[in-house]
């Protein structure tokens, strides 16, 4: 069952210009009473905008419960795109997706492993330039437990 | 829904490049060769719709989102990719 927004019963939802009208007058009248409150709630507001399409740095420490120890730390690098998450294991070259960057970067995990195991006993005369490099670059991240 | 690369054409576009495709747990590795190398590879996301994203499929194959849409729609072809990688470096000259 769909779940829609909570509203106290009586309370007509306003059309998005009328919240807005009301949002600029709010914020006339707070310049006015105090401009100090103003100017904060203007650099809240961008935080906010900005926030939501920015990338967010995951440090990994574990592979855990897979059989791989972490040799050092790495990050992964989740951003939005499109209406899902893309997680990047930019050492690599690595990415993969999810709905939530919770997913994002369990599936990048996932798929950082995948490769390693695929990887770790092909020989480096069997791969191209951008493979290699990626091998590599995983054999200094991370190795068998 | 996605308006860029779905998982569907994450598939055609492995059948295009003639990947060889390895089963895992949360993604199938599509690894594709050229004279005998691996020279680029990519994770599908198993159980994941057919129109759910694959935005991250361009860089994985080193060509830009429009190349890689024009890849599972059919203008570029496989050895149109191949002569790319060779501009970008990402293969050998034979």
């Amino acid at each position: 069952m769909a779940i829609g927004p909570i509203r106290k019963p009586g309370i007509k939802k306003s059309a998005p210009k009328t919240v807005a009208r009301r949002k600029a007058a709010l914020k006339k009248l707070l310049s006015k009473s105090h401009p100090a409150f103003a100017g904060r709630l203007t650099r809240l507001e961008k935080l906010c905008e900005n926030s939501s399409s920015a990338s967010v740095c995951v440090p990994i420490s574990t592979l855990a419960p897979e059989p791989f120890d972490v040799i050092k730390n790495f990050y992964v690098v989740v951003q939005s795109e499109e209406d899902c998450y893309v997680a990047t294991l930019f050492d690599a070259n690595i990415s993969s997706s999810g709905d939530s960057q919770e997913e994002a970067v369990a599936n990048v995990i996932d798929l950082t492993v995948m490769i390693f195991r695929s990887l770790e006993n092909e020989d480096d005369s069997k791969l191209g330039p951008a493979i290699v490099r990626q091998k590599h670059a995983l054999q200094s991240l991370i190795r068998r437990s | 829904m996605s308006s860029g690369i779905t998982k569907e054409h994450a598939e055609k576009i492995a059948a295009k490049l003639e990947a060889v495709v390895e089963k895992g747990d949360k993604h199938d590795l599509a690894k594709i060769y050229h004279d005998g190398k691996r020279i680029a590879q990519y994770g599908i996301r198993r159980g994941s719709k057919k129109d759910s994203s694959h935005a991250y499929i361009s860089s994985q194959i080193f060509v830009s989102k429009r190349d890689c849409l024009n890849l599972a729609k059919c203008p570029l072809s496989r050895d149109g990719w191949i002569e790319i990688l060779k501009e970008k470096g990402k293969i050998e000259e034979e």
